[in-house]
């Protein structure tokens, strides 16, 4: 169990923390294939420290930390292009 | 048995606790970063979070990186949440701070001394110049 929430709360950080950036940058492939790396490299960690099911609950947090922080974004874009859209920023 | 057997409750609690600082700690250097993201803070992140301290520090198949984990995720969401409610609480700022950093002019009375250091953004600033959390 606490194995588990572990791996939900890891895995919605670095998701978190990867989306902070999407798409990465100008090489995004190359960024994208680093961050993949970088992703299989803590889920190979959670394998060898606790086992297969916390290695794959990390990874499914982590897409859900990442989709998480790509909604948030959208929301905030959302209104600020509300606001433009009614005549500028409100300041 | 239970997989908290190996590791005892003050060893759980220390875990716990490495990763809530670890956690905080990564969202404020993220804060206070001086450029946008690159690929390398990406790498240098997840050497923090995930590195060789963690492998070292926890021994396998006990429940210390599960502890580890629950930290990192109170310590990370703990600080956004407190800017949040510090954002949502002050007078002074509103949640369009966190769109572009905006917040209302210093009274007469009041003074920010130069040496406080200062979030370059909210939370990042995107391409074509709209900041976003």
């Amino acid at each position: 169990m606490i194995a588990s929430l572990g791996s939900v709360g890891a895995g919605l950080v670095w998701g978190w923390l990867l989306g902070l950036r999407a798409p990465w940058g100008r090489r995004q492939a190359h960024s994208a294939a680093a961050a993949f790396a970088a992703s299989l490299l803590f889920a190979l960690e959670a394998l060898a420290l606790v086992d297969w099911r916390a290695a794959g609950i990390l990874l499914a947090s982590l897409a859900a930390g990442l989709l998480a922080r790509l909604g948030w974004r959208g929301a905030l874009k959302a209104r600020y292009g509300a606001e433009r859209s009614e005549g500028g920023l409100r300041a | 048995m239970p997989e908290s057997e190996n590791a005892s409750i003050l060893q759980l609690i220390g875990a716990g606790a490495f990763g809530a600082v670890v956690g905080w700690y990564v969202y404020y250097i993220n804060r206070y970063r001086g450029g946008d993201v690159q690929l390398a803070d990406l790498v240098t992140v997840i050497g923090a979070v995930g590195g060789g301290a963690v492998l070292a520090l926890f021994p396998a198949k006990t429940a210390l990186f599960g502890a580890y984990g629950i930290g990192l995720f109170g310590g990370f969401f703990g600080y956004f949440l407190v800017l949040l409610v510090l954002v949502r609480i002050s007078s002074s700022f509103s949640i369009d701070w966190f769109l572009d950093g905006r917040r209302r002019k210093l009274a007469d009375s009041e003074f920010i001394p130069a040496d406080i250091a200062s979030t370059v953004r909210p939370m990042e600033r995107d391409r074509g110049g709209v900041i976003s959390g």
